[in-house]
């Protein structure tokens, strides 16, 4: 019967690269009577990864929740050129996908079950047909199929988190906007995941992330925002925004930068003081 | 050889017949009015206090039969509905964009130990059924299970993980439908008010749920919320009723809903409706500027003769009037329109839920213009043909 209306739902044209995915300006948001973010200015294009750092309660979840549109704010925010109040919530869900910081989930789902939610938008659209095989990639690619029919609550921290990139990744929305998504992860994890954020972006989709590590986000970012009280201090390649003084400044802890001894890309070290050297060696002396 | 009917070459006739049937088929498609499914309906009742509806204790926690109608229920379809309760305000509806966190807040469950403060609802053959908690949508598209209500106080937390506060005694609560898993579907979204009063005493040995971050003393039910009496009127015995006065109060009984005139009740006055013999609280209802009330009629009423009793906010007796009540519809059998959703929150539902006269005419008048569309494509198609069959005689009669 799909001659009778049940695939005639407008589907959003894919952005091309360098094509601005998503802007914001003068984006202003209070939250409980307190100013969160005091007027922010960025632009997001397809193909980017940028990644949103700064200290506890710099606002960069909030800015992300902004753009999502689960925040309410002030000030312009487009979406692939078109104002945010405007998308429909449908719309925006084969837009955009998120991931929050917290997935909560009541029920005992299997995680296939959960990567299989992030198909919803799709549904009754032409791109349904792409359902079996978005859900099969993604599980892949965040490596849950070893745990695959097990329940989401049974799972721990880091299962959890990629069983909820994997829903994201299924979505295949085009823009990604990830709130830590590696807060619970071990190494190996926490590069996979960025790795595959990098993927996304190289393919075209634009990705913006929450991160608290400053080394990784220099690892894999193609732009670094500093967020500092509401505002962004800092904008540009890792390399420029990611510099011992200016980081030292704003998140008052003194660090150094050094090139990665591979990649040659910026490592933040935060200094410790001699009595932390000298537990140190004691700890790792034979 | 076997004669295979499907692979036989059948006449012009058949293929007329057929090409007719399919259109009607595809016309009848088209018309809304045959939806299996018609508005959706929750009522909700204490669990060992049938007479009790959409109340919830204001200290203790309360467990309550919540029953559904009119639902949609979509065979072997993904998912099912989410059933939670919580505060919404008047656009909270995800089909119409509505957020969780902002536009509406609900209570939580503990994910690895859940209690039972949100249900999952599936529907048949859904491949997550095995995680409903609450049970299958029937393909009437009625549906139960048992839920508790913590209590009128709350913390929620928003998609960016920041939390607030809902106070069930300062704004208007109620259980809410939405489509579970994500999807969509405007035609499972519902808010039923509850309203919190003293329904339990300590000595009944109930939980106190705290479920707010502070350790707030324990509330006490106002006298009214937002307007709406937040008491139980005390039932009157039938003996009471037959020496008072009737008030004049007429009843009128439709599909789900008695219309009730109440003579000379102010549009800003609450009426508490009670429902005889075996009473059941019905709630709190807000008159038209004619004194009417459309009161949703109980899942737990039995068919057969009852009296629909009108008391003032004071639990003064206005009135009272005899109706008899066949039973709720059963759904395949109602041509309802296909609306979007149920009861606005903090807003009476429309009167009347009946077919609306259009939708009648509509249908009819599609059906008509289906049938004149098939005998204009069966003229155009013999027409077309005519020729043909002349140029080559019997070609198209010809049996294989």
């Amino acid at each position: 019967m799909s001659a009778l209306g049940v695939r005639r739902i407008e589907l959003p044209t894919p952005l091309d690269r360098g094509e601005v995915a998503v802007r914001c300006g003068g984006l202003r948001v209070e939250l409980g009577g307190a100013a969160i973010l005091h007027g922010v200015d960025l632009t997001v294009r397809a193909g980017e990864l940028v990644v949103l750092v700064g200290p506890n309660g710099a606002g960069k979840s909030t800015l992300l929740g902004a753009l999502a549109g689960d925040v309410e704010a002030v000030g312009e925010i487009e979406l692939a050129g078109r104002p945010l109040a405007d998308w429909s919530i449908q719309e925006l869900a084969r837009r955009r996908g998120v991931l929050p910081q917290q997935n909560s989930l009541a029920f005992p789902f299997t995680v296939r079950a959960v990567v299989e939610m992030g198909r919803a938008p799709w549904r009754r659209t032409e791109r349904e047909d792409e359902d079996d095989e978005a859900v099969a990639e993604a599980m892949r690619r965040t490596d849950v199929e070893p745990f695959a029919e097990r329940t989401y609550p049974s799972l721990s921290g880091g299962e959890r988190a990629r069983s909820s990139l994997a829903r994201i990744v299924a979505q295949r929305a085009g823009i990604v906007m990830l709130d830590e998504p590696t807060a619970a992860l071990d190494i190996r994890h926490q590069e996979e995941v960025l790795r595959l954020a990098r993927e996304r972006a190289d393919d075209g989709d634009a990705v913006i992330a929450v991160l608290h590590d400053l080394s990784l986000a220099a690892g894999y970012a193609d732009i670094v925002a500093l967020l500092d009280g509401g505002r962004i201090a800092a904008i540009g390649a890792p390399s420029e925004v990611l510099t011992a003084e200016r980081v030292s400044a704003v998140y008052q802890y003194p660090v150094t930068v050094i090139p990665h001894p591979v990649s040659g890309t910026p490592v933040v070290l935060p200094h410790r003081d001699a009595r932390t050297a000298e537990i140190h060696e004691r700890a790792v002396a034979p | 050889m076997t004669h295979d009917p499907a692979l036989a070459r059948p006449r012009r006739g058949r293929v007329l017949a057929a090409v007719a049937a399919a259109l009607v088929a595809a016309a009848g498609a088209l018309v809304p009015a045959t939806a299996a499914h018609a508005e959706p309906r929750v009522s909700i009742t204490v669990a060992d206090r049938p007479e009790l509806g959409a109340v919830a204790d204001s200290t203790y926690l309360t467990e309550v039969v919540v029953s559904g109608s009119g639902f949609q229920s979509i065979r072997n379809g993904f998912g099912g509905i989410y059933v939670l309760f919580g505060w919404a305000d008047g656009s909270w509806r995800p089909s119409q964009g509505g957020t969780t966190g902002s536009d509406y807040r609900y209570v939580y469950d503990d994910e690895t130990n859940p209690v039972g403060y949100q249900l999952f609802v599936t529907f048949p053959g859904s491949s997550t059924a095995y995680a409903a908690n609450g049970g299958t949508i029937a393909e009437d598209g009625s549906w139960s299970a048992t839920m508790r209500i913590p209590g009128p106080r709350f913390q929620a937390y928003d998609r960016s993980g920041n939390i607030s506060e809902v106070d069930c005694l300062q704004v208007q609560c109620g259980i809410m439908t939405i489509g579970a898993h994500g999807v969509i579907n405007a035609n499972n979204e519902s808010f039923t008010p509850i309203s919190f009063q003293e329904i339990y005493s300590a000595a009944d040995g109930r939980q106190v749920i705290s479920q707010t971050g502070s350790s707030a003393p324990v509330a006490v039910a106002p006298q009214s919320i937002g307007g709406r009496p937040a008491i139980i009127p005390a039932s009157r015995t039938e003996a009471e009723l037959e020496t008072a006065a009737d008030g004049g109060v007429t009843a009128k009984v439709g599909r789900t809903r008695l219309t009730v005139t109440v003579p000379g009740a102010a549009p800003d006055a609450w009426l508490g409706v009670s429902l005889h013999s075996d009473p059941i609280f019905a709630g709190w209802y807000s008159p038209s500027s004619q004194g009417v009330i459309d009161v949703d009629l109980p899942e737990n009423l039995p068919p057969g003769e009852h009296r629909v009793v009108i008391v003032d906010a004071n639990d003064a007796l206005l009135g009272w009037a005899g109706f008899e009540w066949g039973g709720l519809p059963d759904a395949t059998e109602t041509a309802a329109p296909v609306e979007t959703s149920g009861a606005a929150p903090q807003s009476e539902a429309p009167p009347g839920d009946a077919a609306p006269e259009w939708l009648v005419v509509a249908a009819i008048a599609a059906g008509v213009l289906a049938v004149l569309a098939i005998a204009a494509f069966v003229v155009v198609l013999v027409r077309t043909r005519r020729p043909r069959a002349a140029a080559l005689p019997n070609a198209s009669d010809k049996e294989q």
